[in-house]
């Protein structure tokens, strides 16, 4: 609706928002809606992340080791507020109880349902009290100046009081639609103007005015109506903007331009629960939360941007919310309908129920439902005034984190939760633990917290730590030792990890140091909690006296593997050498002995020495224990880290230490006589390393191939080139295999040359040797010859012939192309190997022609050779390579299966592609495997099957088995029948069943012989033939009923085909028509249910057919059918009115006015499936068209009508 | 680049399938360590990986050292089927958090990830843990080469660019920061 300004006002500056919020189609906000829709569509939650970060401290959630973890009490605390609550209740009454309130700087205000106000400070005392009349209030609202306080009364009056003098300054009646209610009061400008919100769902701007006689005048104007959609709660925001929450939308608008709207957002909708707002102003931006129900959706609104809102959170929450409050940075304070509270942090997501008591809110559910004004409200009003309650919770004015509740019982505050406070709930609940592990949490910056408190934390802390002292020295007076063990467990691990944390070494090492050594239980339990922080090398400055009774304690206990990780992380100034030394030498400890030596001597080379002596006693040793691959490795690892430059293990060395220590332990490995001269061998250690592990001493050499050692002087050459030596005259695998390796390895990388003639020993040497052990050695050579050039392969190739290293040979004589002399060292004599090479050089994709002929030739000749030494594996090349056409002149047995039984396996039913060969070499195969006598009549039937029809093409497979009968009977009858011979392939097994031998097997064949050809003239005399022999004479009485009985069943199984002869031939054999009913009862029921089942077997095939067909049927009788179906009522579905009008009439019998249809997509109201409808509208469509031409046509029906001439479209 | 993890989890499976494609059902167990190389080519440069590929039984952890010092990267493998070789794998990472060289780029792979169905470590579990230390991690499988690729295209995605360790570090180029890449040299 629009609005007129009156008289001497400026139209401007009156809020005008009533029409605009129909048409929002150039909002700023849009993309908000956007965005919601999205979300809707299955966007997850966080898809848009609060990312910036405006203000406060970041907070990151606290350890989540379960032992170090702590739970927060919530993060506000709800109390009442004594004084106010006593008043509220000693006037109650009196004046009714209190219904609305209203703060403004400290002042509270309150109205009662009487409507008398009540302002208090915010220490409760009581500043004014107005009684007025009995009119029933509903809201009130300070003035921005805090001078006036504006009370709406149910009624639609609105009363200014003045809040200095207590009187009533004006008396506007009506402040709203004549007979509404005034459900809020909002000022917009100082004392002069306000909005009032009526029952009616509209908003009025109220302007006060003194004129010249000093009278109090007030001007009103709807700016906006209820009509479009009702306004049900008023906030303001920062920058003059006005947030209209209404049932179905938030409006933002601006107050400063006339009311402008900037922006609309929909809420999802949640009939019963009231749209709820708030916000929070950072810096730069503004965040509000709109909530409606159980969705919350937070957005930021940026005011200089071109995208002026983003979503960035949307919330689904456990309860509807009926009040909603920004009380902190991250977190919103709802309480739902019961009074619970809920803190939901928008950052994380996480959403909880406050650990407070419940409040009794004061809902305004009979001003909502405007019982003052005779019930004239809205459905969409109706509906939530159980659960409004906009004017009993209010945030304060003058701080975010408060808000205040007026409930049943008094006047509650809503607060956030101080540090001090939550501190001093953890030591009311004697949880001193969580008291310092929550200090710590603040001193590291993982929990937010005001500045002076942070400041003051660490002493905080340390007076935490000192107290768990206390309470782990005192709390556990008597007892059993397990409880005083767990006791102490419980705290020393607590305070360790606190005064570690927070670096409170002092605290550690001479208060708590003082008081746990003195028992010999914690002392222990103190040492063993260290552990862990001793190798996450926390520990700093530790006394030696403690050191030295943790190191003693750890050796006490044999834990010699911790104790060698502690000593490696204590700077050597704090360690008692002699202690270390003593312990180290005794127990074989490596670790502790080089960290003195080198650290307290600056000696490198006495513990590898020492190491090399300790190796020397084993290393020759065929299997060694683990201890023994232990020091080993730990030799190798100091090995490692000395020529790399680097500390043992961890660490690193003195600034001179990075050139001088790598040198001395190089030349220490390289010595040519070892420590003492004396050892008759050369490079003493280099040997043993190689005896011992030469895989991973190899491994040492390469890892640290790029050190500055190696890359100076040539030593990396050196070293190479003297282990080359020592492998080839040690002449063992390993040590060969493993310097091949090195050498492929390094010279890939380019850091030397390779030794040719070294390697080309090693080759040699490798080859020598009889047996492998290991599967490298190969892989070793062939990665040799590709890597290095100038290697003479004649001799390799040589070597590689005896004892043969076909890998090696085969890709020596590839590399050079001599196929054919690689052919030839397999041929004489014949190596099965050959055939891997032949593939390998058939495979080759770069072969010339004439070396491809050459190798063919080859291979054609040696044939009969090939074939002998393996028909599978030559028939596989043949078949592979396409050298079938040889088989025209090498036609050998052995062969031809082989390629048969490839083919077969393959599903290949042809051999060469040419019949007449084809038939020849199946020929040969026949004849072949007749001979050998290898193979039974089942399989010959299996094979002639596969092969049909090659195999009787010609009687000659036919005429070798007639030959051998009745050996082959099955496959003789099987070419009888490929031949054309039906009634002789019968013959044959009627005589088999004749001979009487394995009746039922025979009896079977000739059965499944009949079923086969019962299209044949002679079938039902063959079955009448087998019949009457089975049932004849010559076989004895006895058992004549139950041969019968079988052929019965034979004949029923094999269909009910025969069923009627069956019957017939029953009836003439004696045995049956002579026999009473009761002998042969059994199998005349089972030929009727043969009968029967198969009758039934027909009809449920009809039926599933007729069944899936139907829907197809109706489809179709629906296109073609003549009649329109009967409606079942009269009535249309949805106004129930007559057919009077243009309708749809649906499938399910029911009609529907076109005008009351509401759909688009026009479904019946009782859910008739859309394809039935669009099938209908077609049936409607094809009976329209054709309806004259079909129907019965009444010539006389429109006798009465006068005929118009005129023009159709006049 | 280091495979660590507990034996039999499949570190040298995924090697070879990384390398070479290739699969094997009874994979032999390997003994010390494996030297193998390959080259990828990524958009931004080309990354030659040289792997030790590592025992996994326990009388050869105390040569790790060896292998990982020296590392740019690791792949601490664990088997989705079997708990310990997880709590092992969480042993590993300490223990290259605590000793390998601090840039170290470490992955955690989920082996044998076709077996889905006799599963123990969830893959929640282990994104957790991996995001709580800052690993990449992949659910892998050698035999379907499900991820395998992907895991070291990942490691070398997240290689600084520029000369290894041990040699002069100005002018290494984060490839995470395009706009410095004019800056460095490059190993192309």
């Amino acid at each position: 609706m629009s609005s007129k300004g009156s008289g001497t006002e400026d139209v401007e500056d009156w809020l005008d928002i009533g029409n605009r919020a129909e048409s929002t189609t150039s909002l700023n906000l849009d993309d908000v809606l956007v965005e919601i829709e999205n979300l809707e569509d299955g966007l997850s939650e966080d898809t848009y992340t609060i990312t910036e970060d405006d203000d406060g401290v970041y907070c990151e959630s606290p350890s989540l080791d379960s032992d170090y973890t702590y739970h927060l009490d919530s993060d506000v605390v709800i109390h009442s507020h004594q004084s106010i609550s006593r008043q509220i209740a000693a006037i109650r009454v009196k004046s009714g109880p209190p219904v609305a309130i209203a703060e403004k700087n400290g002042q509270i205000a309150i109205v009662t349902s009487k409507g008398h106000v009540q302002i208090f400070d915010l220490d409760g005392k009581l500043d004014r009290y107005y009684q007025g009349g009995e009119e029933a209030a509903a809201c009130l609202a300070f003035s921005l100046d805090s001078k006036y306080l504006a009370v709406g009364f149910s009624k639609g009056t609105v009363k200014i009081l003045n809040v200095k003098s207590g009187a009533i300054d004006l008396i506007i009646q009506p402040a709203c639609q004549p007979g509404l209610g005034i459900l809020q009061i909002l000022y917009i400008t100082g004392a002069t103007s306000f909005l009032t919100l009526d029952t009616g769902g509209s908003v009025y701007e109220l302007r006060v005015k003194t004129n010249f006689a000093g009278k109090r005048k007030s001007s009103m104007r709807c700016v906006f109506s209820g009509c479009n959609g009702e306004v049900v709660n008023m906030r303001m925001l920062p920058h003059a903007m006005l947030a209209l929450l209404t049932v179905s939308k938030l409006l933002l608008v601006s107050t400063r331009f006339g009311g402008k709207i900037l922006g609309t957002f929909a809420y999802r909708y949640s009939f019963h629960a009231p749209p709820l707002f708030t916000f929070w102003q950072a810096a730069k931006t503004l965040k509000i939360c709109v909530t409606r129900g159980k969705t919350m959706n937070v957005m930021r609104l940026a005011s200089s941007s071109t995208k002026s809102a983003t979503l960035l959170k949307t919330l689904e929450l456990p309860v509807d919310l009926v009040a909603t409050h920004w009380i902190s940075r991250d977190l919103v304070i709802g309480v739902d309908e019961n009074g619970a509270s809920w803190q939901i942090e928008i950052e994380k997501g996480k959403v909880g129920r406050a650990n407070v008591d419940e409040i009794e809110i004061v809902f305004a559910t009979s001003d909502f439902k405007g019982l003052a004004t005779g019930s004239r409200v809205s459905e969409a009003m109706f509906h939530i005034a159980d659960r409004v309650c906009y004017q009993s919770i209010q945030p304060a004015t003058s701080t975010p984190d408060r808000l205040i509740i007026l409930s049943h019982d008094g006047l509650k505050i809503c607060e956030t939760v101080t540090e001090w406070e939550q501190l001093e709930r953890f030591r009311e609940n004697d949880d001193e633990i969580s008291a310092a592990l929550y200090l710590l949490d603040v001193v590291k910056g993982k929990r937010k917290a005001a500045e002076v408190f942070r400041n003051e934390a660490p002493n905080l802390l340390r007076d935490s730590c000192r107290k768990l002292l206390d309470c782990c020295q005192n709390g556990c007076d008597a007892g059993k030792v397990a409880q005083l063990t767990a006791h102490y467990r419980k705290y020393i691990k607590i305070i360790l990890k606190i005064a570690i944390s927070a670096k409170f070494f002092d605290v550690i090492y001479q208060e708590v140091w003082s008081k746990i050594s003195l028992d010999q239980i914690s002392k222990s339990i103190f040492f063993e909690f260290l552990d862990d922080f001793v190798l996450d090398g926390l520990m700093f400055d530790m006394p030696p006296a403690i050191l030295r009774e943790y190191l003693e304690n750890l050796a006490n206990l044999s834990h010699f593997s911790q104790f060698q990780l502690a000593v490696v992380r204590f700077p050597i100034y704090s360690i008692d050498i002699h202690q270390v030394m003593t312990i180290c030498r005794a127990n074989s400890l490596y670790d502790g002995i080089i960290y003195v030596m080198n650290n307290a001597l600056m000696d490198y080379i006495s513990p590898l020495e020492e190491m090399l002596d300790a190796i020397a006693a084993f290393a020759g040793n065929e299997v060694l224990s683990d201890n023994q691959i232990e020091c080993g490795n730990r030799l190798l690892l100091y090995l490692n880290c000395c020529l790399a430059g680097r500390a043992y293990p961890i660490g690193s060395l003195p600034k001179n230490g990075e050139t001088t220590v790598p040198l001395e332990i190089y030349r220490c490995i390289t010595s040519l006589r070892g420590k003492d001269g004396k050892t008759e061998e050369n490079y003493p250690y280099l040997r043993l390393l190689l005896q011992f592990d030469p895989q991973q001493f190899v491994h040492v050499i390469s890892t640290v191939a790029d050190a500055k050692l190696f890359q100076t002087d040539g030593r990396l050459q050196r070293i190479t080139d003297t282990i080359g030596l020592i492998c080839v005259s040690l002449r063992k695998e390993q040590p060969l295999v493993h310097f091949l390796l090195l050498v492929v390895q390094l010279t890939e990388r380019g850091l030397i040359a390779p030794p040719v003639e070294m390697v080309q020993d090693a080759i040699i040497s490798l080859l020598r040797i009889a047996t492998w052990q290991s599967g490298l050695a190969e892989p070793a050579i062939i990665g040799m010859l590709r890597a290095v050039g100038g290697i003479d392969r004649t001799l390799v190739l040589r070597a590689a012939q005896a004892p043969i290293r076909p890998t090696i040979s085969s890709f020596l004589y590839l590399s050079e192309r001599r196929f054919l002399d690689l052919l030839k060292s397999y041929i004489d004599p014949p190596k099965h190997v050959i055939f891997a090479s032949i593939d390998q050089i058939l495979q080759l994709t770069d072969l010339t022609s004439q070396e491809s002929a050459e190798i063919a030739r080859f291979l054609r000749e040696n044939l009969r050779i090939l074939q002998r030494l393996d028909a599978e594996s030559t028939a596989k090349m043949m078949i592979q390579h396409g050298f079938l056409d040889w088989l025209r002149t090498s036609q050998e047995f052995p062969l031809i299966r082989a390629i048969l039984r490839q083919r077969q396996a393959a599903k290949l039913a042809q051999i060469s592609g040419d019949d007449e060969l084809d038939e020849q070499l199946f020929g040969v195969f026949f004849e072949g495997s007749l001979k050998e006598k290898t193979i039974d009549d089942a399989e010959l039937l299996r094979v002639l099957r596969f092969w049909s029809p090659t195999g009787s093409r010609s009687d000659f497979c036919l005429n070798l088995v007639a030959q051998r009968a009745p050996e082959f009977t099955e496959a003789e009858v099987f070419l009888l029948e490929s031949r054309g011979h039906v009634e002789r392939g019968f013959e044959r097994l009627f005589a088999m069943l004749e001979a009487g031998e394995d009746l039922v097997r025979w009896l079977d064949e000739c059965l499944n012989f009949c079923c086969r050809h019962s299209t044949h003239q002679n079938s039902n005399a063959w079955m009448i033939q087998i019949f009457r022999h089975v049932a004849s004479g010559k076989n004895s009485e006895e058992n004549l009923n139950e041969k019968l009985k079988m052929l019965v069943r034979r004949i029923i199984d094999s269909g009910t085909e025969h069923a009627e002869h069956l019957v017939t031939s029953l009836l003439d054999c004696r045995a049956f028509s002579a026999a009473p009913l009761s002998e042969n009862l059994e199998i005349v029921n089972e030929i009727l249910a043969s009968c029967e089942y198969e009758k039934r077997l027909l009809q449920n095939v009809l039926r599933v057919q007729n069944a899936e067909n139907s829907a197809l049927n109706r489809e179709l009788y629906g296109f073609i059918g003549r009649r329109a179906e009967i409606t079942d009522s009269g009535e249309c579905a949805t106004c129930q009115g007559a057919l009077t009008k243009s309708a749809y009439v649906f499938r399910c019998g029911h009609f529907q006015h076109i005008e009351c249809a509401t759909s688009s997509t026009k479904l019946c109201p009782c859910q008739d499936n859309l394809k039935e409808h669009q099938l209908h509208r077609l049936w409607t469509t094809s009976q329209s068209t054709m309806g004259p031409a079909t129907r019965k046509r009444d010539i006389f029906a429109e006798w009465s009508t006068p005929l118009d001439l005129l023009p159709k479209n006049r | 680049m280091v495979l660590l993890g507990e034996s039999a989890v499949g570190k040298s499976s995924l090697v070879l399938r990384f390398v070479k494609g290739q699969f094997h059902e009874y994979q032999e167990s390997t003994i010390g360590a494996a030297f193998l190389t390959q080259t990828v080519c990524l958009e931004e440069a080309t990354v030659k990986f040289e792997i030790w590929d590592t025992a996994g039984q326990e009388r050869y952890h105390s040569l790790a050292p060896m292998y990982y010092r020296g590392s740019q990267a690791a792949i601490v493998v664990y088997d989705i089927t079997n708990q310990e070789s997880f709590q092992k794998a969480k042993n590993w990472v300490k223990e290259l958090q605590r000793q390998a060289s601090p840039n170290i780029v470490i992955a955690l792979a989920g082996n044998k990830a076709d077996m889905a169905n006799k599963r123990v470590v969830e893959y929640e579990e282990a994104n957790a843990y991996a995001e709580e230390n800052a690993l990449l991690f992949m659910e892998t499988s050698a035999k379907t080469s499900m991820n395998v690729n992907d895991v070291f295209m990942a490691i070398a995605k997240k290689l600084p660019v520029g000369p290894t360790q041990g040699q002069d570090s100005q002018g290494t180029v984060d490839m995470n920061q395009p706009q410095q890449q004019s800056k460095g040299s490059c190993c192309k």
